[in-house]
């Protein structure tokens, strides 16, 4: 069934809308989650709630992107059930990603404070600036949490060249994270 | 902010990134890849030639490219890590402005290196136990990983400070034999650190209508500040305490230039010299006086003086009403320092355990 039909079952308040999502993006989703989290259990928790969360927010919302949409709900569930205290209960790959990530932040000693949605909103404007291919190789690695050999896999590319375009995009990242003055 | 708020920040990007990474199979990267492909054949005989010819220039000048002129090593490292490394010639050890900088040691353990390097002072005593690189050195890799460089230690009598940096390769790969470059601009040294009341600094004449201004901040931090919306603040200004005098110095290097309340919120302003060149930076509290119960500052503002030089800071403190400030005494932490020292400082050396030949 289609992203329409579903969203339209959503509208029609019919339970159904919540077994063709299961059906149409429910593997997707909990590849999301597992690769965020480090067990099953929590990750099919994490693709339940989504499937509630979207229950309850459609209508009124009418999502443009119904997979975005969804995914974004269940990656935030995810990270929401992470234990970021406790490195043992983290999987290898947020730490991999955490890690990554810290080498884009400028290092000062003034603490800068933002919250989730005005980051979220200076990487839409550094997302926006990227070329088609750096912006999908780094949302793969950083958004769907892929490993380098699956974007590699995924595009036909070597590892290397994998390595390089993220790690000159991260390069790029760290410019313009300081030329906006957020520092670690 | 950590790599755990970036990790969030994702959370938020506009869906249609999410979208065009999900739909984006092997063919549309492909089509990118491929433009300007036509007529296969004879081109592809071109390319030939140009990949031969340009192969043949590379192995004979890039090695002394790489070695000589430092923006094509920066350039080839920006392309490709792995070659930029291979082409660097192994240095040991080098001295510039009176400082030798020498690899002394090496722990390698799996995709993990431990590299002991040294920082000698020959001229004069420009170090001591407080040296800190003043995150000027880069360590460039063939590889991607983590990496950062803490101090060891330090040796009064040799004038030697010893560094440790630490390695790590992202894919657990081992990476004995790999080479890797570690270089420095600048350090600081010589950094004193004062903590304690601030008594000069009179709390109780706090000016209920200060002379303020609006600055471009340098930074801003805490709840009180983010509440303010960050594009507006970054294009119309913040307001903070105008500087009118000196009301105390507890350091050499760091003063106090201000107490007031705007918008029903205690300022209390610091002034901090140079800080380009010293790092000198500081943090204030209150405490109040019989209790000895420590209030944090609610936020921060910080903006250049006039010649960009220093900074002040404005730390806010809400819910400290006028009547109460005679409860309360000002309580400072600063670090200042002398100056920093800078140089050119780079050392090339392959990943092997033990001491490196020099």
């Amino acid at each position: 069934m289609d992203d329409g039909k579903i969203i339209e079952l959503f509208m029609l308040r019919d339970e159904a809308a919540i077994e063709e999502t299961d059906a149409a993006y429910g593997a997707k989703l909990h590849r999301i989650a597992a690769n965020i989290l480090y067990n099953r259990e929590d990750a099919e928790e994490s693709v339940n709630d989504t499937y509630l969360k979207a229950w309850n927010a459609i209508p009124p919302q009418k999502p443009v992107h119904f997979f975005a949409y969804l995914s974004q709900i269940c990656r935030r569930i995810a990270l929401g059930k992470l234990d970021w205290n406790h490195a043992e209960k983290r999987s290898a790959v947020i730490v991999e990603l955490t890690s990554e990530m810290e080498s884009c932040i400028p290092d000062r000693s003034l603490e800068f404070e933002m919250t989730g949605e005005e980051l979220g909103k200076l990487l839409n404007c550094f997302l926006g600036g990227l070329s088609r291919p750096s912006r999908v190789i780094f949302m793969r690695r950083y958004w769907y949490a892929d490993s380098i050999q699956e974007i590699a896999a995924r595009y036909g590319f070597s590892e290397s060249k994998v390595k390089t375009q993220l790690h000159r995009t991260r390069k790029k990242l760290y410019d313009f994270l300081e030329s906006e003055g957020v520092y670690r | 902010m950590r790599g755990k708020d970036l990790i969030d920040g994702m959370g938020f990007v506009d869906e249609r990134f999410i979208h065009e990474a999900d739909s984006n199979g092997v063919s549309n990267l492909g089509k990118i890849r491929s433009v300007g492909t036509g007529n296969r054949h004879f081109l592809g005989r071109r390319w030939i030639a140009a990949v031969a010819v340009i192969a043949i220039c590379c192995t004979l000048s890039v090695p002394v490219l790489a070695a000589k002129v430092p923006a094509f090593y920066e350039g080839l490292y920006a392309i490709s890590p792995a070659m930029a490394q291979f082409f660097k010639p192994v240095q040991i050890s080098c001295e510039d402005n009176g400082v030798r900088m020498e690899v002394t040691a090496a722990y390698i353990h799996e995709n993990t290196a431990e590299v002991y390097i040294s920082m000698q002072d020959l001229e004069g005593s420009r170090f001591d136990e407080t040296i800190d690189l003043f995150d000027s050195y880069s360590i460039k890799t063939p590889f991607d990983s983590t990496a950062h460089c803490q101090p060891a230690g330090y040796d009064p009598e040799t004038k030697t400070a010893t560094f440790l940096l630490t390695i790590e390769q992202w894919n657990e790969q081992k990476i004995e034999g790999e080479k890797l470059t570690f270089s420095v601009r600048e350090f600081l040294s010589n950094k004193h650190k004062y903590e304690g009341i601030i008594s000069d600094a009179a709390l109780a004449e706090a000016q209920s209508n200060p002379t303020t201004q609006i600055v471009e901040p340098r930074g801003f931090s805490g709840e009180v500040c983010i509440a303010e919306d960050r594009d507006s603040a970054a294009q119309t200004g913040m307001v903070v305490l105008k500087a009118e005098k000196i009301l105390a110095s507890p350091v050499d290097g760091a003063a106090i230039t201000g107490v007031g309340y705007i918008g029903g919120n205690l300022h209390v302003q610091a002034y901090y010299e140079n800080i380009a060149k010293t790092d000198n930076h500081g943090f204030l509290s209150l405490r109040n006086k019989e209790s000895g119960e420590m209030i944090a500052c609610s936020g921060s503002i910080s903006f250049f003086d006039e010649e960009c030089c220093g900074s002040y800071q404005d730390y806010i403190f809400t819910d400290i009403p006028a009547e109460a400030l005679d409860d309360y005494e000002l309580y400072g932490e600063f670090v200042v320092s002398d100056g920093l020292v800078a140089g050119n400082w780079s050392v090339t050396f392959p990943l092997k355990e033990g001491k490196l030949p020099q």
